[in-house]
């Protein structure tokens, strides 16, 4: 007896939408269609069907209003899933023309260099803490050694995040070409 | 003549941005603006969802175009006086960059 429905975790960023977006796609392909995420969209629910074609969208609107739903409907989109401001859209095609919800990349770039930008002060602001007093604390006392490694893991998690995002930047710029 | 800050802020205009406000000389809602943007670039200019709405949304707050009903939740929008005078401006510009490369390849004018 082959299932019918797969319970998969792809645990995804404001910086690898792309690739969610690929992986989902490529479900559908072999016939998993989407049929809800839940925790926090990190993990999707599919239901077995004819392989198809379909496009699927992350998009992170701002402020939503009927107008929303309405243009991205009559453009021909399905609303799959939506949480926290994010929203799953999709629509089937055929052809080489993949389908996009926006015409140019430019305000994903700016989103990612946004988001960059403020990882980069937050990482600056650290040189300030160990210039200051606290930079002794935190390698000179016990407490401050606990403190210190989820502190460098946290350090260390916003460069690499702030690397991915500007990595996605590449991967839309190849996108426009 | 100086520009006021929101035609800096617009010029020079992007594709999509132009088409939408150029469909917007006459009263249409956001699928209709679509359709006629598919319809007079001939399938080649298909504007996503994504761009109409955030267009939209950023051209009512800054007075470009204004919302003149509203039928079965969809808005009909048109331009105003200010989106005009703008699409004019941007008239303009295109037409000298036209004029330029006209000139510069030798092309004549009925060609």
């Amino acid at each position: 007896m082959t299932r019918d429905t797969l319970v998969r975790w792809h645990v995804w960023f404001h910086w690898t939408t792309d690739q969610f977006e690929d992986w989902l796609e490529a479900m559908a392909a072999q016939g998993w269609h989407l049929v809800k995420t839940d925790r926090w969209m990190h993990r999707s629910h599919f239901r077995r069907e004819v392989p198809k074609k379909v496009r699927y969208c992350v998009d992170f609107p701002g402020e939503v209003t009927d107008e929303y739903y309405t243009i991205y409907r009559d453009a021909g989109w399905e609303l799959v899933s939506s949480a926290l401001g994010w929203y799953i859209w999709r629509t089937e095609y055929s052809g080489e023309r993949r389908p996009e919800l926006f015409n140019d990349v430019e305000p994903l770039i700016q989103r990612n260099n946004n988001l960059v930008l403020v990882m980069a002060m937050a990482l600056l602001a650290q040189v300030g803490v160990f210039v200051g007093g606290p930079g002794r604390w935190l390698v000179s006392t016990t407490a401050g050694r606990i403190v210190l490694v989820p502190y460098v893991l946290l350090m260390v998690g916003l460069a690499a995040a702030a690397g991915a995002a500007l990595a996605h930047n590449r991967r839309l710029k190849a996108r426009k070409r | 003549m100086t520009l006021t800050d929101v035609q800096k802020a617009y010029l020079p205009m992007s594709e999509p941005a132009y088409y939408i406000l150029l469909s917007l000389t006459e009263a249409r809602h956001g699928y209709g603006i679509m359709q006629h943007v598919e319809q007079l670039t001939g399938g080649r200019l298909q504007l996503g969802p994504g761009t109409l709405y955030g267009t939209l949304q950023r051209m009512e707050k800054d007075g470009i175009i204004r919302v003149v009903a509203e039928a079965e939740r969809r808005k009909v929008y048109a331009a105003t006086d200010a989106g005009r005078e703008l699409l004019r401006l941007e008239l303009e510009r295109l037409q000298e960059l036209v004029a330029h490369g006209a000139a510069a390849l030798e092309v004549t004018g009925d060609r």
